[in-house]
């Protein structure tokens, strides 16, 4: 009770979850960039252009993914 | 005539605090690009001034916690202000000799509560504001960066599982790119403005703006966000060793996830309004990338000392802001003799201290 009135509550676990949401959340979609883009060239390298395709395509997304997490994150501080 | 040439001290002062932060705090901004070798050390050092300088400029919200929320605003002269910052650059300068990675943060604000208690007593102090803003998030926020780091290279080694490890780093060392750029960027918008509300609180006690209009001016936006990146472009090296690679030695994807978890915890937080210690905050996104992958892989020994400097620095600093406070206060109380006494013994003791470097015959290495 005594915390509840010198920290404001709500806004205090806010930034805890958006902290948690946004760190943990820009690795992961990094990671599957980075995990596209690798097993794109190996497949590549072995011929398999589909498959290839297919995890260029991922890589793709975890990257857009990250660079959207990025700006949604300047965008909230300068808007407040 | 005696208050203009104290208002010039000051904010003087307070510039000169702001490119320590820069100097000092450079490591927790490049320290984990440097040590993975996404980027040569004055490369990073430059982009990470570039961003501290853009990003002090994104938000205003932690400089109105300072100016209104720590102290009383309407007790505090401008030599208490004077007193806070010296005992910040004091400390902040000890720290960097000793090469331990303290926060400027709360060394500004341990020496504005030590200044003002010695100037007004208890009642100048806004205890609610300095814990529900200062302390209490100065516990939770590495913590946090901690888990969070720790989480998030658990899911990174997990996605990558049985990849390559030569494309794998190299991906990472790109993406360092981006997450040490938004580390710089969320570091220039959180700390910048710390010297932002104390600059705007002298201006408020010399009488240029009215306790109950808090505003920060145009141009104290821009020199101190100029003041950080110079000091940020200056480089605290022994402090980048430190953090680089003498906690645990880091892969690129510890690197990412650690810097990651860092620019996520004090964005949020400079959302918020929590003026957070950015240093707090990476060292602990760094020892939760290392604990995550192996909890002998973090050098608990430096990472003692650090906690030990972390806990030590409000009060530390606000004993120095006290004592700086009680001599210029021999000088009377708004004299302007006082603050010119004690700036000419820091530049005195900053020179020493430079000079005692160069010559190679000091420097404690004390988290070895």
């Amino acid at each position: 009770m005594i915390i509840a009135k010198i920290i404001d509550p709500h806004a205090a676990w806010q930034a805890i979850w958006t902290a948690a949401v946004a760190g943990v959340g820009v690795t992961v979609v990094f990671s599957i960039a980075v995990l596209g883009a690798t097993r794109a060239t190996d497949l590549r390298r072995d011929d398999r252009a589909g498959q290839a395709a297919l995890f260029l395509g991922l890589g793709l997304l975890g990257f857009a993914a990250t660079i959207a997490a990025v700006v949604y994150a300047i965008t909230l501080i300068t808007t407040k | 005539m005696s208050a203009d040439i104290i208002l010039v001290i000051v904010v003087g002062s307070a510039l000169a605090f702001d490119f320590t932060n820069g100097f000092h705090d450079t490591a927790n901004v490049v320290a984990a690009s440097i040590s993975t070798r996404a980027m040569p050390p004055r490369i990073a050092v430059g982009f990470a001034a570039i961003f501290n300088f853009v990003g002090a400029f994104l938000s205003l919200k932690v400089a109105a916690t300072v100016g209104k929320d720590i102290v009383d605003s309407n007790s505090i002269s401008m030599t208490v202000v004077f007193a806070g910052l010296i005992g910040a650059i004091a400390w902040n300068l000890a720290t960097w000799y000793l090469g331990l990675p303290s926060s400027s943060s709360h060394a500004l604000i341990g020496g504005i509560v030590g200044s003002a208690f010695a100037a007004h007593g208890a009642n100048a102090v806004l205890g609610d504001g300095l814990l529900g803003k200062i302390v209490i998030p100065a516990v939770i926020a590495p913590v946090l960066a901690f888990l969070v780091a720790g989480a998030a290279i658990t899911a990174a080694y997990a996605i990558i599982a049985k990849q390559r490890p030569g494309p794998v780093n190299r991906g990472y060392r790109l993406g360092q790119l981006l997450s040490s750029g938004l580390l710089a960027l969320s570091h220039g918008t959180n700390d910048a403005q710390k010297t932002m509300g104390i600059i705007t609180l002298a201006l408020v006690a010399h009488g240029n703006i009215a306790a109950d209009n808090f505003h920060v001016p145009d141009w104290v936006v821009i020199a101190s966000a100029s003041a950080i990146a110079l000091g940020t472009y200056t480089g605290g090296w022994r402090i980048i060793r430190t953090m680089g690679s003498r906690i645990i030695k880091m892969d690129p994807a510890q690197g990412f996830a650690a810097q990651g978890a860092g620019a996520a915890v004090i964005l949020a937080a400079s959302h918020a309004g929590y003026p957070l210690s950015t240093t707090h905050v990476i060292s602990g996104g760094v020892m939760g990338a290392g604990a995550a992958k192996r909890l002998s892989a973090v050098r608990w020994g430096v990472a003692g000392n650090i906690i030990v400097a972390w806990v030590l620095t409000i009060p530390a600093a606000a004993i120095i802001g006290a004592f700086v406070y009680a001599i210029t206060r021999i000088f009377g109380a708004s004299s302007a003799v006082g603050p010119i006494v004690v700036s000419v013994l820091i530049l005195a003791g900053i020179t020493a201290l430079f000079l005692r470097r160069a010559q190679g015959s000091g420097g404690l290495e004390a988290t070895t």
